[in-house]
């Protein structure tokens, strides 16, 4: 069973649901970092989150003898992985839960990869420096991340927000099945060689030359050594994104 | 209109562009790139 984290990984999830043979759930979490950044949680914040996952998390009959679960996020720090992970198997005993094994694969940038994997030895971490065949293709990569990271896909994620100190219940939004079924067409269409080039070039060639675009990676790596959270992180993406708008604003009428 | 105001325009259009239209636009070649790298390294192991 694959476990996303938030919204950040949307798009991976909703591939993964175009697979045949997955079990797929979206958990959402915000700012979920007790233990690691914040005080633990309470017993009764501990109860309110074990409700949170009976209505999430299929039960053992309907998991089909799945006894794995891998849990998917962006990870800067490694902190909510880390901390989702406790919780988790924290309720997998309270509830008596069959389930056997969590593992946690954390998608980052080449730029932290060997520090997420010297901080959480136990995590699988995925970055294009051990899979890039070309550094173009990682900065494109790397550039798709900071998208994820700035919650670009959180209009298309399956519920709205759930944070554990707030009493609002996290409700179901159909633009996630139309993202699935989107995503359905474009494995076709890729398959078939149509698919089109997308705003990812457009804002890899628009960036690419740019003296900004350097501190627009490299915030992934400030954001780890600052310690910032990952909500941080994503606000630091959105403001620098801003930033360079309003300097290019800036920069073009001063030239006229 | 002149034309340092026609290319501050066109520069911030372009810029914003990509950040407001991507909840409506269409996933494209190496945005499913991306994640189908991801996705396929997932079902891999």
């Amino acid at each position: 069973m694959y476990l996303g984290i938030g919204r950040s990984p949307v798009p991976i999830m909703a591939y993964l649901q175009t697979e045949k043979n997955t079990l797929v759930r979206n958990i959402p979490l915000t700012n979920f970092q007790y233990r690691s950044r914040h005080k633990p949680l309470t017993s009764e914040e501990e109860e309110k989150l074990y409700q949170h996952f009976d209505k999430l998390l299929p039960v053992d009959a309907e998991s089909d003898g799945r006894e794995k679960n891998l849990i998917v996020d962006l990870a800067f720090s490694g902190a909510t992985i880390c901390d989702t992970k406790y919780y988790l198997n924290q309720y997998i005993e309270a509830r008596q839960r069959k389930t056997k094994e969590i593992r946690s694969l954390a998608i980052t940038a080449t730029s932290l990869e060997e520090e997420l994997k010297q901080n959480h030895p136990t995590f699988d971490v995925f970055s294009l420096a051990g899979n890039q065949s070309t550094i173009t293709d990682a900065e494109k990569f790397d550039h798709f991340l900071m998208m994820m990271a700035a919650k670009m896909y959180k209009d298309k994620a399956e519920y709205t927000w759930f944070d554990i100190k707030h009493p609002e219940e996290p409700k179901i939004r159909p633009a996630y099945q139309e993202y699935v079924r989107e995503m359905r067409l474009a494995k076709s269409k890729h398959t078939l060689g149509l698919l089109n080039d997308d705003w990812t070039n457009a804002a890899f060639e628009i960036f690419k030359n740019d003296s900004e675009y350097s501190p627009l990676i490299n915030l992934l790596r400030y954001a780890s050594t600052n310690q910032s959270s990952d909500a941080e992180a994503s606000q630091a993406a959105k403001d620098i994104i801003s930033e360079i708008v309003s300097q290019k604003r800036h920069h073009s009428i001063a030239s006229e | 209109m002149s034309l340092a105001f026609c290319i501050m325009r066109r520069s911030a259009a372009a810029y914003l562009f990509f950040i407001t239209t991507l909840a409506f636009a269409e996933i494209g070649k190496k945005e499913f790139e991306s994640v189908e790298r991801i996705a396929q390294y997932i079902l891999d192991t």
